[in-house]
């Protein structure tokens, strides 16, 4: 009865080792699940605000026209967030395109503010063409602006006007 | 003891369900809610900006010629203007930035917003107004020149009486201020007249207006001639009329049932002869007229009058009258016809004179808007007497 009692440990022993084995991995797995936790909450709120952002940026155009070989576009914010344009394209009539011509415009267009994009182009963006051109804009939220996954883009047909021939043609 | 394990186990995990996963459920959740509602939100923006319609015309005050916008908002939803691009044919363009009175309500009168531009004869201008929610309206009138009024009004006045002139005039009306002009001798006028001279009863006329969108009176006034010139009789109007697009009005004045006329009042029928004819000859040649007309108060005009002319003799042994007989094709109220009649007769002696008597008669004529006849109505009887001069003394004696 003595050998016996010396050789194994009391069941006490056991359980506490046991608990304290199950507890250790518990904790491990719960810090586990935490990290993983975090982290996904955190790409998912970045994949969330860019998103919205991307939702929020939204332009229209008040006036374009075509004078001297330059398109010039008046672009509104109309969104709920700060927009900068980051390309333009250009569509001719009857085909032919993107082309992709230099461009002057704000950095930054605030909510509700107008900016003036000025497209210089002598062929497509003349009055006395007599053609008009599709001006595909490329812009974004300031804050995904250097996400291209994230640009959206706004089509705007120019037609060319000429006032002194009395109307439009 | 011995389940001890298990139950720490089970607490654990419960703890990790109750203190990970869940709140990342929640979280996730109100994360995605957010999304949803930013989606919710811009569609919403997107509906609105769909049904936001507005219609916009250009025009000019007929005083110093500023250009107006006249905004009409036939959407169901408020719409607010922000900014107003006037572009001119001259490479100029004015931004006018809308601080105040903006805001467009649904179902609202048209309203006038005035912009510091003054329109020049020799510029064309494109404008466009764009809205809070990014909706860009040109004017209807692309381009807006002074010059070259867009628009047609059509007048049609009906009934207008025969022998009558009218005037009908389009004048720029007050209302809530004077806005728009009328092309004339002058390529802007206030008011312009057009006179018509009315030659049938029951005329219609359609008469042509070129001018800018606004709101114009026509009136039309009738007028008659008296002892002292034109004198009023009639006006109908002002009918007002609001213009922004090609537009089309009837006045009426009332019918004029067709009336036949009196001939012992209206027709004028006459033999003119000269009373007395001295000649030393036995053959003489008289020269007459035959006067057919109508009085100006006829009611209708006379088609298809056979005139014939009817004589009597004494004294004279031939008679060769020319014409005997006249046919007319048309005569109209006020008109008179006078034609030469010749007659070539031979006394029966030289030692006497003669009479000759000449009488018209009406044979047959049809009246224009009755279409009633005409017939056996005679003129009064004329007679010359023929003398003969025998030694210069007139032997006007007729035998026997």
């Amino acid at each position: 009865m003595w050998r016996k009692s010396r050789g194994a440990i009391s069941e006490v022993m056991a359980s506490v080792i046991l608990a304290s084995i199950t507890i250790c991995l518990g904790l491990m797995l719960w810090g586990l699940a935490t990290g993983w936790s975090f982290s996904s909450s955190l790409e998912f709120t970045r994949e969330t605000d860019e998103s919205i952002a991307q939702i929020q940026s939204s332009i229209s155009v008040d006036l374009g026209y075509m004078s001297n070989g330059r398109c010039i576009l008046y672009v509104r914010n109309v969104g709920d967030t700060p927009v900068k344009i980051m390309g333009v394209e250009l569509y001719p009539e009857g085909g032919g395109g993107p082309i992709r011509p230099n461009f002057d415009a704000p950095n930054r267009i605030e909510r509700g503010d107008v900016g003036v994009l000025t497209i210089d182009d002598d062929t497509y963006c003349s009055s006395d063409s007599d053609k008009a051109v599709k001006v595909m804009i490329i812009y974004s939220a300031e804050r995904t602006s250097n996400d291209p996954g994230r640009y959206l883009r706004f089509p705007y047909l120019l037609a060319p006007v000429n006032l002194s021939r009395g109307g439009s043609s | 003891m011995k389940g001890i394990s298990s139950v720490l186990g089970a607490v654990i995990l419960a703890a990790i369900v109750f203190t990970v996963l869940i709140p990342l459920l929640i979280f996730l959740q109100n994360t995605t809610t957010l999304y949803h509602l930013q989606v919710l939100k811009r569609n919403r923006f997107e509906i609105e900006r769909f049904q936001e319609n507005l219609e916009i015309h250009a025009t000019v005050s007929p005083e110093n010629n500023s250009i107006y916008l006249l905004v009409k908002n036939r959407g169901s939803l408020a719409a607010n203007l922000t900014s107003i691009y006037v572009a001119d044919s001259k490479g100029g363009l004015t931004i006018l930035n809308l601080t105040e009175n903006s805001v467009i309500s649904p179902l609202s009168p048209i309203i006038p917003i005035k912009l510091d531009v003054k329109a020049e004869e020799d510029k064309s201008y494109m404008i466009h107004a764009a809205t809070e929610r990014g909706k860009s309206y040109a004017a209807a009138e692309k381009p807006l020149n002074i010059r070259d009024p867009p628009y047609i009004l059509q007048v049609t006045v009906l009934n207008m009486k025969y022998d009558r002139r009218y005037l009908i005039t389009v004048e720029v009306a007050n209302w809530m201020s004077r806005l728009g002009c009328v092309a004339g001798s002058k390529p802007c006028e206030e008011r312009v007249t057009m006179d018509f001279y009315s030659l049938r009863w029951n005329d219609n006329q359609t008469f042509i207006f070129k001018l800018l969108p606004g709101n114009y009176s026509i009136r039309v006034t009738e007028l008659k001639w008296g002892d002292t010139g034109w004198i009023k009789t009639d006006e109908l109007g002002p009918e007002y009329v609001l213009v922004l697009g090609d537009t089309s009005r009837i006045i009426e004045f009332p019918y004029n049932p067709p009336k036949p006329i009196n001939p012992e009042k209206d027709l004028i029928l006459m033999v003119e002869l000269p009373g007395t004819i001295m000649t030393d000859k036995q053959e003489v040649t008289i020269n007459g007229s035959l006067i057919v007309g109508l009085l100006q108060t006829a009611n209708e005009s006379l088609r298809n009058l056979d005139v014939k002319i009817e004589w009597k003799g004494i004294g004279v042994s031939s008679i060769k009258l020319t014409p005997k007989e006249i046919t007319i094709n048309k005569i109209l109220p006020g008109q008179v016809l006078i034609y030469n009649i010749t007659i070539n007769t031979k006394l029966s002696s030289v030692k006497n004179g003669g009479y000759i008597t000449l009488r018209a008669e009406l044979y047959s004529a049809e009246g224009e808007r009755t279409g009633k006849e005409y017939t056996d109505i005679y003129s009064r009887k004329q007679t010359t007497r023929i003398c003969i001069l025998k030694g210069g003394i007139p032997h006007c004696d007729v035998p026997h």
